[in-house]
């Protein structure tokens, strides 16, 4: 008895030394965390003084001392100021993306009075223009796009909300705090109007934008693959650390436990972010309009009229039952337009033929057996023998134990939409088909339609497939049920059904008025939700799912939390602690929020940040060439309501802004110390509104939106536009602050070659071809104004006359001027900002 | 990392890269890391090179191997017998199910010196299984097409990372500046897309240049380099006025390289508009060799033009050509969930291509240092599905490869007796990955790039070489 006292005792020890080594070593982890904070990253942002310069007249701002400061000690002088042709374009092209017009230009030229770029600057700064640019630039590092892209490329079709809603955020200079809390929680925010619900709510669109591949089998891995990329992005985005490499051991560089990983990414599994599923889905959340009771009211209307027409179909149905009972099922060769059997389908999953329930097309139709739902699906593959529009069709034999929800996709030319049936009701054309719409189909041999049984119950049923040329139907002008049949076989009896048609077309035209008087559509943003179940998250060991971990509570970056405060969050039950970690992220005390926006913005308007690395303030990212500088114009933005605009505005006036860009200085080769400013290679974006701008496709003065401009492009991450790719345009899987800035031939051989380029060209240049007022001389100037915002130099005047004496020789006439005009936007100051 | 790095001097390398395809991105030129990231020079590699280059033939939709390479007398004797088999999609995952086995289709003979069973699906490249190393034991990521294509072209499922031919453009540079070091001959847009030929966050340069589109090989081509809607006159002009602006333009702006590199990029553009047309003009190939490739066929023709593009990129120096036997639909080619006999169609659309693509290589001695890839994102199942296809199969399948220095006529690794299940010598698909690299003398783990603070590599923290495929 007593050993066995003892025996306890000793254990007892043990349990307890085992405890305290335990408590020791998480202390010394959270100790070796502390000591981090002195990387200069994590400190807090702190006030300097604007250092004293020698060249007291240079400066016009402290952002202009502190640049000074620096070359003085280093004996470099700072580039004279650019000349204001130079300097004109490179503000419209920073603030606004778009060249100054001949006419701006003039204006500002001529505008001797001193505050005449100040002026420019205001003007552009309250241009509807000025969101588009900058939003795209806040677009780059929310890796926004229209697609999944990957395995199975599922459109976004309400993606473009989140983008019109982040370039009205910078047109309205909202406060970048308040902009960081919609994004990560604008669900969880409380709001006073609708339109402020709305708000908040397509904000959360940032987290759910990420590149997944929903068809991942491992349900589990997906989640958490959800969970890694929100925060990882997050981390990247907001923080410029980078979370994710704590996913399966703690940071290798950089001072995140993989305790921090988990405690944050407990928040993120504590929202919900899937829609389950075979291949999963993202959510989708309703907007309010103030629709609400009207189209609920329209919806018991149209649900009594639905009612009405089915007895009236009944009728036809009986008809046509007569038929269906000597004659079990259609021919399909019988039929009218292009008809695929389940015959010729492809099968995935265990499916069963059977001809029991009368009201197919050929010998059969399969069945899942209503077992293993969600993994069966069949696969209707057509051969479309002209582009166009088709109705399309699909069969089913109907009745009580069928799925009343069988979601079938429609694969056409302009992405995949999905559908559902309800295979319990009457199939309402010839007794066999039902229409799921008309849709644009290519020329060439495709999928066109998948039935899959995922969220069914009972047994889904699959036939045949019909599409229905639009353009035929419209030519024989015949728009009754007869269409549908061919009159040698006389399936129907046409007299029969006439009265029937006519009760169904009453009926329907009731329906098609009030459809026209109907409330509009609901409209939807991508978001997320609080998931059901929320709770902290165990530790992934070796960041495998199935390798459980001690749990870690919910919280936030030790490192970057305050000493005095915990990193640990207080949620409420129920909630994911979203809105916590939204107001960590967003708090002026977060050392690291504040500083890598500034420094995003210093990075737009210098082609290079003060710190070179924008998205990695860690210790593998760069050392900020002017932390007292960065830490002004931080703790500017916090003393200024966060407002983007302000510190725009305040940065252009500067003299730092406005150097030349041609000065070039041994001692600052790179220009490291910012003695000059940058010559910079125009984005993707830039080079096409450019293009597009001559032209008149778009235009500055135009206040509505430009829907032309190259950010309203329709993102597909798996088919990015080719001029943005040979121009760098951004991976949209991956969040980047900073663009590649390649220089290739494959961007040479697009300004020469490609159609997009010279068919502009050809437009501008058949305009100054028709001024028939114009001298040869006159048309080059104009050419050069419009291309280049300036008249040709004397050398590039004489080139171009040269070059339209050689070609109009040949009698070319306006194709010379265009030859003009293609080779001014393939020059060096047309793709290059000074 | 460090050991790609060197001491070229800055201009020195403009020098020698400024007349490159994918030359310069000079922003980035501050470091010598950033140098060879950023160029497409030629670069040696750290240990004995095997292999120069790559030429991936993908066999999208997964093979089945117990049809094709993978010979089971025991699946023939128990053909019809009920087996248990625990799911691994996601309804099924981890549930135990009866299913049917189905033996193989096709009979089965041996070939060549080394006695290699092939089935008859595959007669042609069955006449080079002495050129051949077969690995029957692989196993690999993902359930579903895009997943697992994404994985064996990326090492990952789900998460953007680069292309392996990305990875090996960036390794070693291309041979010839006035190509791309990393081309894909229609490929198709879904299962992955662009992204199983995307740079991902390496330098852009190293992005593979796609030509074309699945199905339809008349179409690949490099874009840009021909321009129908002028004539040569007028193109003659215009570049001569466009240079003569340029130097006008970087003539006030003295010692700026950007501007440099774009005037000599202009001058390569030139060049190439000359010759580049002439890579994909399959007309200068003699009758003989197009008949070779099965290009006088119509149900070989087109991927007999895939397969002799291969040999005409590789040829001049392209580091990493991939091949894609693929399509645009949601049931990729060799997708047989039902009717496997139609199995027979993809061979034959493919044997005769693939064989005489590896005798042409051979004949012109290109073999000895291209290494040749066959195979698909997985293999197929030993059970029956609808009667008479096969399903998805990541846990046992086979590939084969040829050349590079590969040890011929070799079977490495086998799957259960059935062919259910890779189990001895097992190779993953990252292993896979691990063994191409040193097939061209790099190492899969010092092979990094560091991007947002973290060296990535395409193997992650896996991968093991297969040294026994080298003798």
């Amino acid at each position: 008895m007593v050993r066995f006292k003892s025996a306890m005792y000793f254990l007892s020890r043990i349990v307890i030394l085992f405890w305290i080594f335990r408590f020791v070593c998480l202390n010394f982890n959270l100790e070796a965390e502390v000591k981090e904070r002195n990387f200069w990253a994590f400190k807090p942002i702190k006030h300097h003084m604007v250092p004293t310069v020698e060249d007291e007249t240079w400066s016009t701002d402290p952002i202009d001392s502190f640049i000074l400061a620096k070359l003085e000690a280093k004996k470099i002088n700072p580039a004279p100021v650019a000349d204001k042709h130079t300097l004109l374009r490179r503000v419209y092209f920073d603030l606004i993306g778009l060249p100054p017009s001949p006419s701006q230009i003039d204006e500002f030229i001529s505008d001797h009075s001193s505050n005449a770029y100040s002026k420019v600057v205001e003007k552009l700064l309250a241009s509807r223009r000025f969101g588009e640019r900058w939003g795209r630039h806040w677009l780059d590092v929310a890796r926004y796009a229209d697609t999944t892209g990957g395995g199975r490329n599922n459109p976004f079709p309400n993606a473009s909300r989140y983008r019109d809603y982040v370039i009205n955020s910078f047109n309205q200079d909202k406060p970048f705090d308040r902009f960081i809390m919609e994004q990560i929680a604008g669900d969880l925010l409380p709001s006073k109007s609708e339109l402020e619900y709305n708000e908040n709510l397509t904000g959360t669109g940032f987290l759910a934008l990420g590149p997944h591949n929903y068809e991942l089998q491992d349900k589990e891995l997906l989640r958490m693959e959800v969970v890694d990329e929100q925060l990882s992005t997050v981390g990247q985005a907001f923080l410029g650390v980078t979370i994710g490499c704590a996913r399966c051991h703690d940071h290798p560089f950089d001072p995140i436990s993989i305790q921090d990983y988990y405690s944050m990414a407990g928040i993120f599994r504590s929202t919900n972010s899937l829609v389950p599923g075979n291949v999963a889905s993202f959510h989708e959340r309703e907007l309010r309009d103030g629709y609400k009771v009207a189209r609920e009211k329209h919806d018991e209307t149209l649900t009594s009229l639905q009612e009405d027409l089915k007895k009236a179909m009944a009728v036809i149905k009986a008809a046509g039952g007569e038929i269906n009972r000597k004659q079990r099922s259609v021919d399909p060769l019988t039929l009218k337009g292009i008809v695929i059997d389940d015959t010729q389908a492809i099968l995935e999953g265990e499916w069963v033929s059977s001809s029991h329930t009368s009201g197919f097309v050929g010998k059969q139709y399969l069945h899942d057996n209503a077992k293993e739902k969600g993994s069966k699906s069949i696969s209707f593959k057509a051969n479309i023998p002209v582009k166009g529009e088709y109705e399309v069709q699909v069969s089913y034999s109907h009745g009580k134990n069928r799925s009343m929800k069988v979601p079938v996709t429609v694969m056409h030319a302009n992405g995949e939409q999905k559908v559902y049936i309800d295979q319990t009701k009457p199939p309402s054309i010839l007794g066999v088909f039902t229409s799921l719409g008309i849709f644009t189909f290519d020329q060439r041999e495709s999928d066109v339609v998948q039935i899959t049984t995922e969220g069914t119950i009972r047994h889904v049923i699959a036939d045949a497939v019909r599409l229905v040329s639009i353009k035929e139907q419209k030519q024989t002008n015949v728009i009754s049920l007869d269409q549908y049949i061919d009159p040698e076989k006389g399936l129907l009896s046409k007299e029969r059904l006439k009265n029937a048609e006519r009760q169904v077309k009453k009926l329907k035209q009731e329906m098609e008025d009030l459809k026209k008087n109907a409330p509009p559509k609901v409209q939807k943003v991508m978001s997320v939700r609080e998931h059901k179940n929320t709770s902290d998250s165990m530790v992934h060991l070796r960041g495998e799912i199935r390798s459980p971990g001690s749990v870690v509570p919910r919280g936030f970056l030790v490192v970057a939390t305050p000493k005095n405060r915990s990193s640990f969050a207080k949620i409420p039950d129920g909630a994911s602690g979203r809105l916590q970690l939204a107001k960590w992220v967003a708090s002026s005390d977060n050392p690291l929020t504040a500083r890598v926006f500034v420094n995003r913005i210093w990075h737009h308007l210098f082609g290079q940040g003060i710190v070179r690395s924008t998205d990695n303030f860690g210790k593998m990212g760069d050392r900020p060439s002017h932390p007292k500088l960065l830490d002004y114009l931080a703790q500017f933005f916090i003393q200024n309501k966060w407002s983007v605009k302000l510190l725009i505005q305040k940065v252009v006036l500067t003299k730092t802004y406005k150097m030349s860009s041609s000065q070039y200085s041994k001692k600052d080769s790179n220009n490291e110390l910012f003695s000059r400013q940058n010559r910079r290679r125009l984005q993707a974006e830039a080079i096409r509104d450019a293009i597009l701008l001559t032209t008149g496709k778009i235009s500055f003065e135009n206040s509505e939106i430009n829907e032309n401009r190259s950010l309203f492009k329709k993102i597909d991450r798996n088919e990015i536009p080719e001029i943005f790719d040979v121009f760098d345009y951004p991976n949209p899987g991956l969040v980047t602050g900073k663009r590649n800035t390649s220089i290739v031939p494959t961007q040479a051989l697009f300004m020469m070659n490609n159609e997009f380029v010279i068919k502009h060209a050809g437009l501008v240049g058949e305009k100054i071809h028709a001024d028939k007022n114009l001298g040869t001389e006159q048309k080059i100037k104009l050419a050069f104004l419009t291309c280049l915002g300036r008249e040709p130099h004397e050398k590039e005047r004489k080139l171009a006359v040269e070059y339209l004496k050689r070609s109009t020789n040949k009698k070319e006439g306006s194709i010379a001027i265009d030859g003009l005009v293609h080779s001014l936007f393939a020059c060096l100051d047309f793709r290059y900002l000074n | 990392m460090n050991k790609y790095a060197s001491d070229l001097s800055r201009r020195n390398l403009l020098k020698s890269v400024a007349c490159g395809f994918g030359s310069l991105a000079l922003s980035g030129l501050q470091q010598a890391n950033a140098l060879y990231s950023n160029s497409l020079l030629a670069r040696t590699a750290l240990f004995p090179q095997r292999a120069k280059r790559v030429i991936f033939i993908f066999m999208a939709g997964g093979p089945s191997h117990v049809d094709t390479f993978d010979y089971k007398p025991e699946l023939l004797a128990n053909d019809g017998k009920k087996i248990d088999f625990v799911g691994v999609r996601t309804n099924t995952f981890g549930k135990a199910s009866k299913r049917t086995l189905m033996k193989p289709l096709w009979d089965f003979k041996q070939y060549g010196e080394c006695g290699k069973h092939v089935s008859s699906l595959f007669p042609n490249i069955a006449k080079h299984v002495d050129d051949l190393a077969f690995v029957h034991s692989m196993h690999t990521e993902g359930v579903a097409h895009g997943p697992s294509t994404l994985f064996m072209h990326t090492g990952a499922t789900n998460l953007v990372r680069p292309s392996m031919g990305s990875w090996i453009s960036y390794g070693l540079g291309t041979e010839n500046q006035n190509l791309p070091a990393f081309v894909t001959i229609s490929p198709s847009s879904s299962k992955g897309g662009p992204r199983n030929y995307g740079n991902a966050f390496l330098p852009s340069i190293h992005q593979g240049t796609a030509l074309g589109r699945a199905g339809n090989v008349a179409d690949a081509k490099i874009r840009n380099v021909e321009n129908p809607m002028l004539n040569s006159e007028q193109k003659k002009n215009r570049f001569n006025l466009l240079q003569g602006l340029n130097a006008v333009q970087s003539d006030s702006l003295s010692n700026d390289d950007n501007f440099e590199a774009t005037i000599q990029n202009y001058e390569l553009a030139w060049r190439m508009q000359m010759e580049a047309p002439e890579l994909t003009d399959l007309t200068q190939e003699s009758k003989l060799t197009q008949r070779i490739y099965g290009i006088d066929q119509k149900e070989t023709e087109d991927f007999g033009k895939q397969c002799l593009l291969a040999r005409r990129m590789v040829e001049r120096g392209v580091r990493f050509v991939s091949i894609n036997y693929s399509d645009e639909s949601a049931n990729p080619r060799w997708d047989q969930h039902s009717n496997l006999p139609k199995h027979s169609v993809h061979a034959r659309a493919t044997d005769k291509p693939v064989a005489g693509l590896l005798q042409d290589l051979k004949a012109r001695g290109l073999l000895e240092d291209t290494l040749v890839w066959w195979g698909g994102e997985f293999g197929r199942t030993s059970f029956s599905q609808n009667k008479d296809g096969r399903d998805h199969n990541p846990r046992g399948f086979t590939i084969f490869l040829a050349g590079g220095g590969i040890t011929p006529g070799v079977s490495h690794g086998s799957t259960d007796e059935i062919g259910g299940v890779a189990v001895d010598k097992c190779v993953h698909m990252h292993d896979l990955h691990a063994t191409i690299l040193h097939a061209l003398g790099l190492d899969h783990e010092k092979l990094t790039y560091r991007h947002s603070g973290r060296d990535f590599r395409l193997t992650d923290v896996h991968g093991r070489v297969i040294k026994e495929l080298f003798s």
